[in-house]
């Protein structure tokens, strides 16, 4: 494999973080919650795609149509029930009330899946199989072309909501204050619903992807979580396109690692996220605390 | 006293922090087309009052009522759907968006405009506030002066029916002020019914039909703004007995 290739992989398998990421950055962007059960949601959206697959015989694509309406109902359930809670009593306990989501749908999962590892690769027929070749080393596969595609379709359709829709203004209103969001008029435990609908429903996309470019299990979900996260902190916490840059990063970091020896492929994606860390937010508190001392 | 149930009422509210009793028994009457203003020291539970008024702080007791609906128990967003808008001492701006977004937001969540009529009404406001220049500008990038302004557009932008004014005044030149006091008696006129906040006195003797000094949670003076700047204990409460 040319290095070459080795980025286009990368590009590929970062739309898949960038998708997986999406959910993650929108709701910190929009409330300030970091939803530790994010890569579960996409887990529990790539079972859902199971159980109507093996129900109905129709591919993943259109089972995903289908599942739609309850990964985006359940989002705007979880935020009116759990996460509006959570969020009146501080900070932490929004971190706290995920991490007890999280617990709870990989025992729910186990319970009802048992742990034994699916895939939709099979069913998802030529989209999983199907590859092209240029100049001989350099090997596109429709999978890849499909993800990256709808990557950029779906950050567009965010930023065009955000920017263009008077529920995307309301969003972007809320994120800035809620209190003065209030006091014209917006309703932001509505908003809040309504962002954490769409984060999930963009996570059960994520796991789609994941269930038919590899396997899943009921405990899939944290690794998931961490290349999310990882691609939201890359690309700067709260910008949506930034998260869309930093999954692409991501990728590529691990494809180059993995072209250097195939077990440094996440090595190399967690170091790429803790050379960002320490560019952006280390130096300034060392030297901070260096003045201190 | 006019006919009819006063626009928008304070009655006995009570809120204390702790030990303090920030508002100790306000009673309040605002109707359409007359503006009140508030004066008083600092920590006399100005801003508590309009807190409370606009919804964003619940009172220990007492209740808000507006055109004789109760509406104590109404958060700040459904008492702006009703009409009840109000502007920030410290102004805050949705700082990543631009001017023009800023007042779209509002006419389009609590005004409840759509489309070009939505357009329209911020083109309305801006003019109305000077800040048609500055439209495109993201918030963020504004003075102190300008997100004042632009703290009485998006207020405005709501199409409200009572207009709750915090220290939108504190800091301008003359020439700003006499702006500032055309702009609310337009308003005044144009039937809106304005409550404002103020310590420069003189700016608002110029616009108010009445003037209300508050001092320790209390109202200790209220009536024409003249009658009321003249009186002793209003005197006391602002140079601590003629110091």
């Amino acid at each position: 494999m040319s290095v070459a290739n080795a980025i286009l992989q990368g590009i590929f398998l970062g739309a898949f973080y960038a998708v997986l990421a999406c959910g993650l950055s929108l709701m910190f962007g929009v409330m300030r919650i970091i939803n530790l059960a994010h890569g579960d949601v996409a887990v529990l959206g790539a079972y859902l795609v199971l159980v109507i697959v093996q129900g109905t015989g129709l591919s993943p694509l259109l089972a995903f149509v289908i599942a739609l309406p309850a990964m985006i109902a359940l989002g705007y359930v979880l935020q009116l029930t759990v996460l509006q809670r959570a969020l009146k009593a501080g900070i932490l306990t929004p971190l706290l009330a995920t991490f007890g989501l999280s617990i709870v749908i990989q025992n729910l999962l186990l319970l009802k899946f048992s742990p034994d590892v699916h895939s939709l690769g099979a069913s998802a027929g030529g989209l999983t199989t199907e590859s092209w070749n240029l100049f001989g080393s350099i090997s596109i596969s429709a999978l890849g072309l499909v993800v990256l595609a709808v990557a950029v379709v779906v950050f567009a359709a965010l930023h065009l909501f955000l920017s263009r829709t008077r529920p995307g203004w309301r969003m972007r209103a809320t994120a800035e204050d809620p209190d003065a969001a209030e006091l014209i008029g917006i309703d932001s435990r509505h908003v809040y619903a309504r962002a954490t609908a769409i984060a999930v429903a963009i996570a059960g996309l994520g796991g789609l992807f994941l269930a038919i470019r590899s396997v899943f299990d009921p405990g899939s979900g944290p690794t998931q979580l961490i290349f999310a996260f990882e691609a939201v902190v890359i690309g700067g916490m709260g910008s949506l396109w930034g998260t869309l840059l930093g999954g692409l990063a991501l990728g590529v970091a691990q494809t180059l690692g993995a072209q250097l020896n195939p077990e440094y492929a996440a090595l190399s994606g967690h170091l790429l996220f803790l050379a960002v860390l320490i560019l952006r937010f280390g130096g300034v508190r060392l030297v901070r605390f260096g003045a201190r001392a | 006293m006019t006919e009819g149930p006063a626009t928008l009422a304070a009655v006995e509210v009570r809120k204390r922090f702790r030990a303090l009793a920030v508002l100790d028994g306000v009673n309040l009457v605002l109707n359409r087309g007359e503006a009140v203003g508030v004066v008083g020291p600092n920590g006399a539970g100005k801003t508590t009052l309009l807190n409370v008024l606009s919804g964003a702080l619940a009172p220990d007791s007492g209740a808000v009522v507006f055109n004789g609906q109760v509406v104590t128990a109404k958060g700040a967003a459904d008492r702006c759907k009703l009409g009840i808008a109000r502007t920030h001492q410290v102004p805050r701006p949705f700082a990543g968006m631009t001017v023009f977004e800023n007042v779209l937001v509002g006419a389009t969540a609590g005004g409840r405009r759509r489309g070009a009529d939505a357009y329209d009404l911020c083109l309305k406001v801006l003019d109305q506030t000077a800040l048609t220049r500055l439209a495109n500008r993201r918030a963020e990038s504004l003075g102190l002066l300008q997100r004042k302004r632009l703290e009485l557009a998006r207020a405005l932008a709501v199409e409200p029916v009572v207009l709750l004014l915090d220290e939108i005044g504190a800091g301008l030149t003359d020439a700003e002020s006499a702006a500032l006091v055309e702009t609310v008696a337009g308003l005044k006129n144009a039937g809106l019914a304005v409550l404002w906040i103020e310590h420069i006195v003189h700016v608002l003797m110029q616009v108010v039909n009445r003037l209300v000094c508050m001092d320790a949670g209390r109202i200790i003076a209220e009536g024409p703004p003249e009658a009321v700047v003249s009186q002793a204990a209003v005197i006391d409460a602002y140079l601590g007995n003629r110091a």
